[in-house]
């Protein structure tokens, strides 16, 4: 077992530590917050061959410079993240979907993310900055103590959790064969599902939706048609769950992420299908997406099916 | 009668909205009651005014499972003829400031209540108030037992950022912004108490079921404080 120290050079547009996020405190408030595309940072920790659930980094549009400035990093970098290893005089560049080995002084190099919004870099042994709140993901609404509360910036020093050393044979893996998939995003009926005119539905269901730019990981803002109301948006506070889509008071819908507030007064008549949430943590500002409804039987299907899918690509690769 | 809604592949809502006045206490007896037990499969809970949400792992659970330990629960609040007991909480003195310069709002809310700035600050400030819900961001508290004279509808125009200690107003509740983020409630006031703190041992000053007292402070206090806040 060996611990190693990743030093951050350039920080990238904005890296984030985060994990599967800060569950069992949103009864006061607390975001969730964790990776918003979970499913690639799973598969991240899976070409580290760090254990599942540790803390990685995501990274948005482009991706930081870090050095090893203690023992030897063996990492996994999920999406189509260009990264740059530089060791001594040696320089070899990857395309993203891969797994590297960084000795002490070696500086990797990640660039820009060319299939989405976001890639992550896992490592084994798990990025093992103390947790807040039982979790080691960035809280960017209020802060968390240390490196939890913000994004990276240079001169950050990551500790590595102690890991065997890796003997790796498969260099890396093909992005899984759904990645690149276009179809529409699958929504069930939400809490509020009469809260629509049948009009107002069949625009939501029917409308080609482009991400706005005000959009981050708190919520997709999403431009298009007014969804019409079959009365007032406002309801008492409640809970919001993850991919809610909340319609607010101008007919414009807000799909909710990672970061969003944990409780809300607007209607939800619909919520993104589980299967489907990574993809909307993806989307670049400015990409299009449609919508089609199931049922929350077909969504849980589908969702199963998909987790068999991302085991058996973890498989391929051990 | 409380419904249980399948509202996602990952979560259950159940409203308890039938249960009026008492639906906030039927919440909070529900989330203790489900707290105390182990469900396979269980991430979190949310309470809300009069709903709360479960949510779950779909890989490890579905919603007839999850419905299946709900519902015998949520029968036994039914059953409880006067409703659940209030949960004792903590009371707290929280210092605000009503200065024109903090709080935009007060002479436009003081209009519709039909009485003064210094009328509103008394309504306010002789108000038991109690944490009713706390959600939306870290700390932050929905506060009932608002005066019927200061109850208001959102403001129809959202502020992109408001500042963090801001008392505010809307929907026929308080609420006190832990940290500065965007809002459509009215600003009546600014309170020098920290309701997060990240650095602190108890990251969150209030609980749901706390009683919160507002006691108007001057401007000197009000700095004198928020400085103290600041240092610890």
């Amino acid at each position: 077992m060996s611990r190693a120290e990743l030093l951050v050079r350039e920080p990238g547009l904005r890296t984030l530590v985060i994990d599967a996020g800060r569950l069992g405190w949103q009864h006061l408030g607390m975001p969730p917050a964790g990776a918003a595309d979970a499913e690639t940072w799973v598969l991240a920790n899976a070409l580290a061959a760090a254990s599942p659930g540790s803390a990685a980094l995501e990274v948005t549009h482009a991706g930081p410079t870090l050095e090893v400035t203690e023992g030897t990093v063996f990492a996994g970098i999920a999406g189509a993240c260009e990264v740059t290893l530089r060791d001594g005089a040696d320089s070899r560049t990857l395309a993203g979907w891969c797994r590297l080995i960084a000795r002490p002084g070696a500086v990797l190099e990640l660039g820009r993310v060319r299939d989405g919004l976001r890639a992550y870099l896992a490592v084994a042994g798990g990025i093992d900055v103390p947790p807040f709140l039982g979790s080691r993901s960035a809280n960017l609404r209020g802060g968390a103590p240390g490196l939890l509360g913000r994004a990276l910036l240079a001169g950050d020093r990551l500790p590595i959790g102690p890991s065997p050393r890796q003997a790796w044979v498969v260099p890396g893996a093909d992005p899984p064969p759904w990645r690149g998939e276009t179809g529409a995003v699958r929504v069930v009926p939400g809490p509020q599902a009469e809260a629509l005119t049948e009009r107002g539905s069949d625009t939501f269901l029917a409308a080609d939706w482009v991400v706005a730019s005000a959009s981050d990981r708190g919520g997709l803002r999403l431009e298009g048609p007014i969804v019409e109301l079959a009365s007032a948006a406002d309801i008492a506070s409640e809970g919001c769950a993850a991919g809610s889509v909340q319609i607010t008071g101008g007919g414009r819908p807000i799909v909710l992420l990672v970061d969003r507030g944990t409780t809300g007064g607007y209607v939800k008549p619909f919520t993104i299908a589980s299967v489907d949430l990574p993809r909307l943590g993806r989307l670049r500002p400015g990409e299009s997406l449609r919508f089609s409804a199931v049922s929350v039987e077909e969504a849980l299907a589908l969702r199963r099916a998909r987790e068999i899918d991302c085991q058996a690509w973890a498989a391929a690769i051990r | 009668m409380p419904r249980l809604l399948p509202v996602a592949d990952t979560a259950l809502l159940v409203d308890l909205s039938d249960a009026g006045a008492a639906a906030g206490q039927h919440v909070a007896a529900l989330d203790e009651a489900l707290a105390a037990r182990t469900v396979e499969g269980l991430l979190d809970r949310i309470p809300g005014l009069t709903t709360l949400l479960v949510e779950y792992d779909p890989l490890r659970t579905d919603a007839a499972a999850v419905s299946q330990v709900l519902a015998p629960l949520v029968d036994a609040l039914a059953l409880a003829a006067s409703g659940p007991a209030r949960r004792a909480g903590r009371s707290h003195r929280l210092p605000v400031c009503f200065d024109a310069d903090l709080a935009p709002d007060l002479d436009s809310v003081a209009a519709c209540a039909g009485t003064d700035a210094g009328g509103v600050c008394r309504l306010l400030c002789g108000a038991p108030l109690r944490v009713a819900l706390m959600g939306h961001l870290p700390g932050f508290p929905y506060l009932s037992g608002v005066p019927a004279a200061l109850h208001l509808p959102r403001r129809a125009d959202p502020r992109t950022a408001v500042p963090a200690g801001a008392v505010a107003l809307a929907g026929g509740l308080a609420g006190i912004y832990p940290v500065s983020a965007p809002g459509g409630w009215h600003l009546v006031g600014r309170t020098a108490a920290r309701l997060y703190d990240p650095e602190r041992a108890d990251p969150f000053l209030l609980r749901p079921g706390d009683a919160v007292h507002l006691e108007a402070v001057d401007r000197a206090a009000f700095e004198r404080l928020a400085a103290a806040g600041e240092q610890r």
